[in-house]
């Protein structure tokens, strides 16, 4: 009889695959029974009913739409923000602004939706697309500013010393070495902005008006109506959009990189 | 422009950088001749790197001034140097390939062109492979252009950063411990490398290392460093036979080092005989160190000068190392015939094969002030002290201290010693220990001792009031 070896490395994984087959194995069969199951067994009713209707395609449009605006903004306003606080020689004051960035964070988001949007009022502000971006930006850009703040304090002061070795200006080795070499922090920013932004729900609700009907706010009227099948089928174009950009996502720091760099997934 | 013999191509003048209140370089002057091959040798924390990376110009210093070919670059950018560097840890872009990384400073370059608008162009992409593919000849890895840095061997690694550096065909090429990551095989077969690489090229080389042995095979010229000082500059024959002062015989090769005294010129004193030397200009009597290489004493000679016991014999190879005692010294001799240990034998040196330096001091002359009846400091501590019949001191008098080098105990346990310090420096003198060691205060102490200790060690010092014998500065 062979003995069965148990490797005690494997066991201690044990709890972490209980609880990915409860959480996430199990609810994913769960969205596609709720999607292609009806009362009379499998059907495409309710997919067909989501992908022939104009409007919805025009709501996945419009989402896309205006999380790639917030998650671009946040790359632009993000990245020089990051360096400059990478580029301050006293890391308490490095860690001071980073600390003042972040703290908003620890409010609850819908809280602060609510006072941007009691903010705006204030000033006469119009919800809509503007101010739903602008709200994006603002909650989302410690996403953006956290993983390329860390790449870039990341980055050996040697390369920097190496391209001036070799004849390269400041200007020249921010672009040829600390940029490419940023782009994975940038990557994963973009998809931890991105990936939220595009299925938010609050914030549209709060922020937005009847032109800017974002996906998440589809979902939450289909389970107003009760609607499980609606909502799992729109759960399923979510989590493939998502997908999608994470795909895309690591082609484009493939192609910055010749080198295999590891993005976010 | 021809190239002469003497052409100076960097010069120093002058040099100091304090970091953080300390010297790393203090005053250095050197000049560097246009073709040679120069390393800057001395242990860890010798100033070497810190030399390098102000000619580099990633450091500035300073006081003093930088010249390449007689140009004051002192406060001109790294950028705009011709001068490359190779790193200690090669540095390689991780996003660029091979071939992107060679290729990485010719792509900023430009050459005079009369035909375009400004008068200089960029180079063409044919220029650039041309010359990215010739650098990689030189370096051996012609067919690595396309590979990824991390698919490389760590000295496969190495020759992408010297042909990185050479590809640019700069002035002056500097490398900074470019072997220390590499095993022993790889870094002989490197050290072949870069002395092929030098003849071919012709650049100046200024290479930093801590290996004497490194910097013995390959330099024309070697710099011996020393707590930010030069202490010796010369080729790697002048350094070995004749060497300014102990702590540069000690570094370079294997020696025996042994206090003695010169009774007058041409003749020295130690082991309690009296040799002919080839020395002379000393005060009589002076006291001095004595440097004998192990290979300069010779065996059972015709004329033979004085005795000792066999102690030890290891085979080396292609010789015998053999310690020798007499007298309470150790001596290491190196013969290609074998003794029993035990044996008494005969040896004698030429005059030639001694070496006499002064000493570097002969009793710690340490600078203080009175602080309380019959107290000083030393490294912030208060000791008392015996004083001589007919002085007296007052309160905040400067006064200088006189401790004998083998009047002050070391122990192992920091706390036992009245003061603690590390030891920086260590020399073995045949019979003891001398050992330097650095107070908490940055004022130094130097120590005879019978034990072997390690450079870096934190110890106590013990030292009895009646062995410290104090007078005015004089000066004040």
């Amino acid at each position: 009889m062979k003995k069965i070896n148990f490797n005690t490395r494997s066991l201690f994984a044990l709890p972490y695959v209980i609880y990915m087959f409860i959480f996430v194995v199990v609810p994913l069969f769960m969205l596609f029974g709720f999607a292609f199951f009806g009362e009379n067994g499998f059907s495409l009713d309710e997919a067909t009913a989501f992908f022939t209707d104009c409007s919805q395609w025009a709501t996945i449009g419009r989402s896309l739409r205006i999380a790639l605006t917030a998650a671009l903004s946040c790359i632009l306003i993000g990245f020089p923000l990051a360096y400059i606080i990478a580029k301050i020689r006293s890391k308490t004051v490095q860690y001071m602004i980073l600390m003042a960035l972040v703290a908003p964070m620890w409010i609850n988001g819908l809280l602060r939706t609510i006072a941007l949007k009691e903010l705006s009022t204030m000033i006469n502000f119009e919800a809509g697309e503007t101010l739903l971006t602008l709200g994006l930006i603002i909650d989302y850009l410690p996403f953006m500013l956290m993983p390329i703040y860390l790449v870039i304090t990341g980055i050996p002061k040697s390369y920097l010393e190496v391209s001036a070795d070799l004849g390269a200006s400041p200007m020249v080795t921010f672009f040829k070495v600390v940029l490419p070499l940023s782009m994975s922090g940038i990557i994963s920013g973009f998809l931890m902005v991105f990936t939220p932004a595009v299925s938010t729900y609050y914030m549209s609700e709060y922020l937005g008006n009847q032109s800017t009907f974002m996906i998440g706010e589809q979902l939450n009227i289909m389970f107003t109506k009760d609607n499980k099948s609606g909502a799992a089928v729109i759960a399923l174009v979510l989590l493939a959009l998502v997908g999608l950009s994470v795909f895309i996502a690591n082609c484009v720091s493939r192609i910055g990189n010749n080198k295999k760099q590891g993005g976010l997934a | 422009m021809a190239k002469f013999t003497g052409e100076k191509i960097i010069e120093l003048k002058n040099v100091v950088k304090i970091y953080d209140k300390e010297k790393a370089v203090d005053d250095v002057s050197l000049s560097i001749k246009k073709g040679d091959f120069v390393t800057i040798l001395g242990p860890s924390g010798c100033g070497k790197t810190t030399i390098l990376r102000m000619i580099a110009g990633f450091e500035q210093p300073t006081e003093g001034a930088i010249y390449l070919e007689g140009t004051d670059v002192t406060k001109v950018p790294p950028y705009k140097r011709n001068i490359n560097t190779v790193f200690q840890k090669y540095a390689l872009f991780p996003h660029l390939n091979v071939f992107n990384n060679i290729a990485y400073g010719l792509k900023l370059k430009t050459v005079p062109d009369a035909t375009a608008k400004k008068g200089y162009r960029l180079l063409s992409q044919e220029e650039i492979k041309e010359k990215v593919d010739r650098a990689l000849h030189l370096v051996d890895l012609a067919d690595y252009g396309h590979r990824d840095i991390d698919s490389l061997s760590g000295g496969q690694q190495q020759r992408i950063a010297i042909a990185r550096a050479i590809v640019n065909e700069p002035k002056v090429l500097l490398l900074d411990e470019p072997l220390s990551a590499l095993d022993l095989k790889m870094r002989k077969e490197m050290q072949i490398e870069l002395r092929r690489l030098h003849k071919e090229l012709g650049i100046t080389f200024i290479y930093v290392t801590h290996d004497q042995e490194e910097a013995m095979t390959m330099s024309d010229t070697i710099v011996v460093m020393r707590d930010g000082q030069i202490q010796q500059i010369g080729t790697p024959k002048k350094i070995y036979d004749e060497p300014q002062n102990a702590y540069t015989a000690d570094f370079i090769g294997e020696s025996n080092i042994i206090s003695g005294k010169m009774i007058k010129d041409n003749l020295v004193e130690f082991f309690g005989h009296q040799f002919p030397c080839t020395d002379k200009g000393f005060k009589p009597n002076e006291p001095v160190d004595i440097v004998v290489r192990p290979e300069d004493i010779k065996i059972n000679p015709r004329e033979p000068q004085f005795e000792g016991t066999v102690m030890n014999v290891v085979f080396k190879g292609t010789f015998y190392d053999i310690t020798v005692v007499l007298d309470n010294y150790e001596l290491s001799a190196k013969n290609t015939k074998s003794y029993n240990v035990g044996d008494k034998i005969m040896m004698s040196i030429a005059p030639d094969g001694i070496h006499v330096m002064p000493k570097e001091a002969i009793t710690n002359e340490y600078k203080t002030e009175i602080v309380g009846e019959n107290t000083i400091t030393i490294g912030d501590v208060d000791f008392e002290f015996t004083p001589t019949a007919g002085e007296t001191f007052a309160k905040g008098d400067k006064v200088i201290a006189t401790i004998d080098f083998d009047k002050i105990e070391l122990t192992d346990d920091e706390n036992e010693g009245q003061i603690s310090g590390n030891i920086t420096d260590m020399i073995y003198k045949g019979k003891y220990y001398q050992v330097k060691i650095w107070l908490d205060n940055d004022t130094a102490l130097i120590v005879d001792t019978p034990y072997d200790w390690n450079t870096d060690d934190r110890v106590g010092l013990v030292i009895k009031k009646e062995d410290i014998k104090v007078r005015h500065d004089e000066k004040d």
